[in-house]
């Protein structure tokens, strides 16, 4: 029996309400290893061609890896993935809390759901139990209240829960699916994809064992990483949480406000980490098996909005903040916890409303095409509001921009999509594009569209390593390296939070090892970082990705930023194709971005695994 | 427009306040906010990394250079994250911005 897995995942058929055990081949854990890994694996091989993302076609896996349920520290994750619907290629987010050392004490490695039920459902896994219930009272409830109800239908406090809210069962493709009420997998739809199974929570309850290969000796080392975790890689993480961002990106340049014209935002200390912990940060708190603690929650205390509580991080509150002009915190609060209770990414929600509030300030959308609304940047009531409709798909507003600032652009047109910030339709991330462009390049070429958390390609850009305001062909091995060591991190899952604790590879390497029994070097270990992010771009091949697909959108070649640091700042399009071309270079890929024969041959991708 | 984007080292007198006559602006961030937001430090000609924090030490107290100098502090000279190796043989002098932070990079 294999060591950190349970060796077995469960197969729901939703249509016929059929559950299977499946046995998880020990040469797909090697390969794969866990978590992302198995993400790309289950896609590729089982989403049918052309299939729609919101058809009960469509194939949605939730997965954990191998560290989830053991003491290795921050290892409580999962991820849930299935084809996207807001890009149309492979979709997937990874969350924290508590629900992958849940999955793994209840003796599943994952969850593979097909079809779609008949009418709203939920899944409950109590050990070796399952059984798929009646959500017909919970459909149209919030995250929040869907937890809590659930807990209580089944009497049980300690049961985890993920679950949609309005959001996705209105099938907005910026729907996501909380857990542990402030986490989230966030990006890419997953939330519509429940949705369209009528599918509105996965509840798990767990009360065994996660076996692994050698447990003195891993605990031993634990006890030296929980250490480290206390220690100063992590103090900027419990501080002040990712929020300590804004007012260091404000000084680099790279802090977008305004739906990403500028670098810089003039109120930013208003909405710094360091004013919101004086001022609102009600208490700090951390996931299971977790000694760092970065998520803080903040209150309201007064005004229109008293009482909101939200969970705060750099991502929404610099997006729903500078990005859209507000200044306010609590307003930015609100936004948040609209957009996790009604269940949609605050990533996209604060750059499709900054894309609204562009066009509306432009001329291209009225009063009347905003319900009102006086949808200016700077206006905290009305991107609240924005933020509302979205969610709810509400009024014209609401209908034009509940899926997103690409698809808001094309029914708009007018050229409004050369402001719609997305790459592959995904809404960028809080990087500025042309003042940070070896993130750029990284973001552009991520396989799940524009995203921060598939190379970590902003470090090299934000700690001066490089020239930040120009591309060259080497950033392609910059990239290309990050997103095989992520893509590792992604697949045992542990939270990225906690990479500086480890020294180097063979640190990470020997986790795995001790894990799984699995021998295991540095070496190999990356080489399946690498095998995993091709088997996700060989996913995007058989639904058309190419060349075209890994560009940032226009604003980063046509307009220059204006702003107190970073004026003037473009992306030369010449620099950027020599380094798109230098990143295919170091991944092996043709000029189009396609994975050669030789690649996927010396990966084991050939034949061994069935590409 | 910031001079020198496409040289190797980005410093120099990159976003340098041509009004910043006769002081450096020193900016804390994070957890050196329990040294204040901000401090305009008088300077005439040009000073060491060393000789900053000295001067710092001076207006802050001890505790100022013992945080100030750990190994995740972040240095950021006007625009520019900075190694302390190379703010060390760099010269500050007036118009400089100088920040003392704990950078996160991603979030």
């Amino acid at each position: 029996m294999m060591k950190g897995y349970a060796g077995k995942y469960l197969r729901v058929d939703l249509t016929t309400g059929e559950v299977k055990t499946d046995y998880l081949p020990e040469e797909v854990a090697r390969a794969f290893i866990g978590g992302y890994g198995l993400v790309a694996w289950t896609l590729y091989n089982e989403v049918p061609d052309g299939a729609d993302p919101l058809s009960a076609e469509n194939v949605l896996c939730l997965w954990t890896g191998p560290v989830a349920g053991t003491p290795v520290p921050v290892s409580s994750k999962y991820i849930m993935g299935a084809r996207s619907p807001a890009t149309g290629f492979i979709g997937f987010g990874i969350s924290s809390g508590g629900i992958g050392s849940e999955l793994k004490a209840a003796g599943w490695d994952g969850v593979v759901v097909t079809g779609k039920a008949p009418s709203p459902t939920y899944i409950f896994i109590q050990n070796g139990q399952v059984e798929l219930r009646d959500a017909s009272s919970l459909w149209g409830k919030t995250t929040w209240d869907t937890e809590e109800l659930i807990r209580e239908e089944l009497c049980d406090d300690e049961i985890r829960v993920s679950s949609i809210g309005p959001a996705g069962e209105l099938l907005s493709v910026l729907a996501n699916i909380t857990n542990d009420r402030n986490r989230q997998v966030g990006r890419s739809g997953m939330g519509a994809v429940m949705g369209s199974k009528n599918l509105k929570a996965i509840a798990i309850r767990g009360t065994g064992e996660v076996g692994v290969a050698h447990l003195d000796e891993l605990v031993e080392f634990c006890r030296d990483l929980y250490q480290r975790c206390r220690g100063p890689a992590t103090e900027k993480y419990r501080v002040l949480g990712t929020p300590a961002n804004v007012l260091v990106h404000n000084r680099l340049g790279c802090l977008p406000s305004y739906n990403f014209q500028k670098g810089t935002f003039e109120q930013a200390e208003a909405v710094s980490g360091e004013t919101m912990l004086k001022t609102m940060v009600k208490k700090i708190v951390a996931c299971p098996a977790c000694p760092i603690a970065c998520d803080h929650i903040n209150v309201v205390k007064e005004g229109p909005w008293a009482g909101t509580v939200s969970s705060m991080d750099y991502e929404s509150l610099e997006l729903l903040g500078p990005n859209c002009g507000v200044a306010d915190l609590n307003a930015i609060t609100k936004a948040v916890e609209i957009c996790d209770t009604l269940g949609v990414d605050t990533i996209s929600a604060g750059a499709t409303v900054s894309w609204a509030m562009e066009a509306y300030e432009k001329g291209l959308l009225s009063k009347e095409d905003c319900d009102g609304l006086e949808l200016r940047f700077g206006n905290a009531e009305a991107m609240v509001e924005a933020v509302r409709r979205l969610c709810l798909r509400e009024g014209n507003l609401g209908k034009l921009i509940a899926d997103g600032a690409a698809r808001a652009a094309e029914k708009l047109g007018r050229d409004s999509h050369k402001f719609a910030m997305v790459n592959k339709k995904l809404e960028w991330g809080a990087y500025s594009l042309r003042s940070l462009q070896t993130a750029t390049l990284g973001f552009a070429t991520s396989v799940r569209g524009a995203c921060y958390l598939r190379s970590g390609s902003y470090q090299v850009d934000v700690k001066g390593q490089v020239d930040r305001y120009h591309l060259d062909r080497s950033r392609g091995k910059v990239v290309y390296d990050g997103e095989n060591l992520y893509a590792v991190i992604d697949s045992m899952i542990i939270c990225k939070f906690t990479r500086g604790i480890y020294k180097d590879n063979d640190e990470i390497a020997r986790v795995i090892r001790l894990v799984t029994g699995f021998d295991l070097g540095a070496e190999e270990m990356i080489k399946a970082g690498e095998r995993i992010h091709n088997m996700a771009k060989l996913f995007n091949v058989r639904f058309g990705v190419g060349r075209a697909d890994d560009y940032p959108p226009p604003r980063a070649f046509e307009e220059k930023m204006y702003d107190d640091v970073s004026d003037g700042a473009i992306i030369d399009r010449g620099e950027y194709d020599e380094a798109l071309s230098g990143y295919y270079e170091a991944r092996r890929w043709n000029e189009e971005g396609i994975p050669t024969v030789a690649l996927l041959e010396d990966l084991g991708l050939d034949t061994t695994l069935g590409v | 427009m910031p001079a020198d984007r496409g040289s190797k080292i980005y410093l120099g007198s990159l976003m340098k306040e041509e009004n910043g006559k006769g002081k450096v602006t020193v900016e804390f961030f994070g957890p050196f906010r329990e040294f204040g937001k901000n401090l305009e430090l008088p300077v005439e000609g040009e000073l060491t990394f060393d000789e900053i924090i000295n001067r710092l030490e001076v207006e802050l107290g001890e505790s100022f250079r013992e945080r100030a100098l750990k190994k995740n502090t972040t240095y950021i000279l006007n625009n520019q994250v900075v190694e302390k190796k190379v703010l060390s043989v760099l010269r500050i002098s007036p118009g400089d911005r100088l920040a003392f932070a704990l950078i996160i990079g991603g979030g």
